[in-house]
């Protein structure tokens, strides 16, 4: 099965090299017989990677050892579950994967498109190959997951334990699926270049693979968030950590995108600016694998280090930069706008301000990133840059973003009127006022976390308005009830509203953020029978009362697991336990925390450390002394709920709109020929 | 106006607890706490000591208090702790030499891409007011129609009828 799977990845990688050709030759050409094969050799070689990924599964399933990969990556006793996520649990794995969702997306697109958009389809199918055969050309010459070892251990090294939990199941392939369908309108943007059909046509094409790919890509994100939370054992869910940086410069780019094309759309402007937004953010999903697999910038989550590998990704972006930036000086005369921002007050204008400040966010994000290998390029000393200073730039940045997040969707096009912005604006900027005033009335002094909920408590008024006006409006015209109104409103214009959950969903999320501010922490160390109070910002009282400690062999792993009586106000609430996880294979340890969590707080219980572990184990010493972290994280759940609120107000607008026939009468205007002047 | 001041009352909870000092909100530990919170863990590949799980940096961070217990401010205590374990535990660039790079050019970059844009805008504004587009006569009959046209569309508009 494995010889196969490795006959396979070379036909494709083959096959590949062919379809860039026949697509690139036969759209220069309008010889359709190319072109047909170009497409056929997408889905060609999404089925033969489809078998190469199944193969290696294969491997994991029945511990063939002798392949370097899976011995790295796995062992006897590891769960069959962990076993098919080794697929994408180490860097080889992990680029069939991403090869393998491209070929899908890239098959989808051409079956989509068998009959429309053909004069793009050519360079579509193209640039897919292309960026297909890049990946292929990696994996079978510098990363082969099929690369012998010498001899057969008799057990592999086992999976990294940070990526035994069940959310590293779903987090890596979700933010994969984000990275790999972003490549579809990038396609779609190369072919509007190449063929220099440059209206909106391949921007309304692309508009649901922008949306899924955003959808894929936020969820990614959150599923890696909570993965952190639970599983790296320090309490925090964002860490600024290049890794987790590298899934969010594509996220700011792409959400430029989706709100700069409505621009392009509505009013023909920005089309050179919707260009770049699409060609950046295709790089960057690739300079994020790029920097997850090369361990070129020291990260918690970089699993792998290769640096062949780093310097083939780094030439492969800068040749597609070069590719990108000529097609762009080519047509750089089609990509003049249309018509101009008539007014600052206006909905152009906003969505240029979020644009500024999402591109902004990103550079900022991408400078720290790469600082420390700029600094020791240029000065020769390595200069580190942490949470800290991420926060300092991004948050001032994350706060005009949360205001223009209220004006954007409001605020008229063209050009508002004294009348509009009384219209629209005054009840959410009261409420934001009040909240503002009431918070610092009440002795909330950290400005950020005041400003957002203050800012918040504005963007989400204009939300939730808009669903009132627009219910409201509709129960009185068709005569239907408001729960009902509210439905249909919705139905009826999925983009619009889907989009307000977003925002709403955005909004939580960020008051989420904000808790932050408000984080309790304790460490200390017990015997057992001891105990400690911790009090939250929210005024409750946690008395948590060390129990015991107790120990088993488990598949795998020997875990320490100490219990704790917790009692919230004097109210006993149970016991809550955290464990000390020892992975024979790897000869690592890991922390795996206890959770309680409430709607506006999460009781966060960490075993840092236990005196004497092998008394434990053999019974000298049953009772050891224990040391604790105890944190009290405000409004954590804020955060899921918003990214929850985010990921089903995306799936609303994806979902295919009903045609509707606007209600307005046809007035006919009587509008004289303008008169042609000579210039 | 509820849900603000539902938001309120929530978020106003957490000062009723701060009223009450634990010895973490004393002067000396927010010194430290600050301190610490500019500091990476020589002991945690990637993470900073404020949350390093392991025994060594809770020491570090023991020690951290200790001394800003004793009177020293933020800049000593990180100078300090940089001193004996080395400057790439620093996670704050300085804000000179070299380090002053990572600060000054991220809002360079956003303030420059704010004053281009502003720029071309108004040249592309210039440009349209010196070839302005034919000028259409309507007649007032004509006017009020199309008031009554946009005021139905913006009905339909509220109502969900047609997407924006």
């Amino acid at each position: 099965m494995t010889q196969i799977g490795e006959v396979a990845l070379w036909v494709a990688l083959a096959l590949s090299l062919w379809g860039v050709g026949s697509a690139f030759l036969g759209g220069r050409q309008r010889r359709g017989d190319l072109v047909l094969s170009a497409e056929r050799t997408v889905l060609a070689v999404f089925s033969l990677l489809v078998v190469t990924a199944g193969a290696i599964i294969w491997a994991f399933l029945h511990n063939e050892f002798q392949y370097e990969y899976v011995a790295g990556h796995s062992n006897r006793e590891l769960a069959t579950f962990y076993k098919v996520a080794g697929l994408w649990g180490g860097q080889t794995g992990s680029l069939v994967f991403w090869a393998t969702l491209l070929a899908l997306f890239g098959s989808i697109a051409v079956l989509q498109n068998r009959k429309r958009n053909r004069e793009f389809m050519p360079y579509v199918a193209g640039t897919i190959l292309f960026v297909l055969a890049f990946f292929l050309v990696v994996i079978v010459f510098a990363s082969n997951p099929f690369k012998m070892l010498p001899f057969i251990p008799a057990d592999g090294r086992g999976l990294n334990p940070q990526l035994q939990n069940y959310w590293m199941t779903i987090h890596p392939p979700t933010l994969y699926l984000g990275f790999t369908c972003f490549t579809i309108p990038f396609a779609f943007g190369v072919a509007a270049l190449v063929t220099g059909r440059l209206d909106t046509r391949w921007i309304t094409t692309t508009r649901k693979w922008t949306l899924l790919a955003w959808f894929f890509l936020t969820c990614g994100i959150l599923f890696g968030m909570r993965w952190a939370y639970e599983e790296l054992g320090w309490g925090g869910y964002w860490f600024w950590d290049p890794v987790e940086n590298a899934s969010l410069l594509p996220w700011l780019t792409g959400t430029a995108f989706l709100h700069s094309v409505m621009i392009q759309e509505k009013r023909g402007m920005l089309k050179q600016w919707n260009i770049f937004l699409i060609l950046g953010t295709f790089l960057l999903s690739i300079f994020a694998t790029f920097l997850t697999r090369s361990g070129l910038i020291e990260s918690v989550h970089a699993f792998a280090e290769n640096t062949t590998i780093a310097y083939i990704f780094l030439g492969f972006l800068a040749v597609v930069t070069l590719i990108c930036a000529a097609l762009v000086w080519w047509r750089r005369d089609r990509l003049q706008p249309e018509s101009q921002v008539e007014s600052w007050l206006s909905r152009e204008a906003a969505f240029l301000g979020n644009n500024l400040v999402f591109v902004g966010a990103m550079f900022a994000t991408l400078w720290g990133t790469t600082f420390p290998l700029i600094s020791e390029g240029i000065f020769k000393q390595k200069i580190n840059v942490g949470p800290p200073f991420y926060n300092r730039v991004n948050v001032p940045l994350g706060l005009i973003l949360l205001f223009l997040l209220g004006v954007g969707p409001i605020i008229a096009w063209r050009r508002a009127t004294p009348r509009n912005l009384k219209r629209n604006f005054l009840l959410p900027l009261a409420v934001g006022t009040v909240v503002g005033v009431a918070l610092w009335a009440s002795g909330i002094r950290h400005v950020e976390a005041l400003l957002t909920f203050a800012l918040g408590a504005f963007t989400m008024t204009t939300v939730v308005v808009e669903f009132w006006k627009g219910t409201r409006a509709r129960a009185a015209i068709e005569g239907e009830g408001r729960a009902r109104a509210l439905v249909s409103l919705v139905r009826r214009n999925r983009r619009r509203y889907g989009g307000y959950i977003v925002h709403a969903g955005l909004v939580v999320t960020f008051m989420g953020f904000a808790g932050k501010a408000y984080d309790v922490e304790k460490q200390i160390a017990l015997k057992p029978g001891e105990s400690v109070d911790v009090q939250s910002p929210f005024g409750t009282s946690y008395h948590l009362q060390y129990e015991a400690m107790s120990w088993y062999d488990a598949t795998n792993m020997t875990k320490l697991v100490a219990s704790m009586r917790v009692e919230r106000n004097h109210e006993p609430l149970g016991i809550m336990t955290a464990e000390l996880r020892s992975y024979r294979q790897r000869q690592e340890t890991n922390h795996e925390v206890g959770i309680r969590t409430e709607w506006d707080q999460d009781l966060y219980l960490i075993l840092a450390g236990v005196d004497d572990p092998n008394g434990v184990i053999q019974g000298t010493d049953p009772r050891p002394m224990a040391t604790f972290r105890v944190l009290i994280n405000p409004l954590v759940s804020w955060i899921w709920v918003g990214g929850l609120l985010m990921a089903i107000g995306t799936l609303i607008a994806l979902w295919p709109t009903v045609a509707v026939e606007p209600k307005v009468r046809t007035v006919p205007v009587r509008v004289p020929e303008p008169e042609l002047v000579e210039v | 106006m509820l849900l603000a001041l539902a938001l309120a009352l929530v978020v106003a909870r957490p000062v009723a607890a701060q009223t009450v000092r634990s010895p973490s909100s004393l002067p000396h530990a927010d010194v430290a706490n600050e301190a610490i919170s500019q500091l990476r863990s020589p002991f945690c590949p990637g993470l900073m000591l404020a949350v390093c799980p392991s025994d060594q940096a809770a020491a570090l961070r023991d020690s951290i208090h200790v001394l800003a217990a004793r009177g020293w401010s933020a800049h000593r205590l990180v100078e300090w702790m940089i001193s004996r374990h080395g400057e790439e535990w620093r996670a704050l660039p300085k804000r000179s030499g070299p380090g002053l790079w990572a600060w000054v050019i991220p809002p360079l970059v956003l303030i420059g891409g704010a004053a281009y844009i502003v720029g071309r805008l108004r040249r592309a504004r210039a440009v349209a007011s010196v070839f302005p587009a034919p000028s259409v006569a309507i007649s007032s009959a004509d006017r009020e129609q199309l008031a009554v046209a946009l005021r139905q569309w913006e009905e339909a508009e509220e109502a969900g009828e047609v997407e924006t």
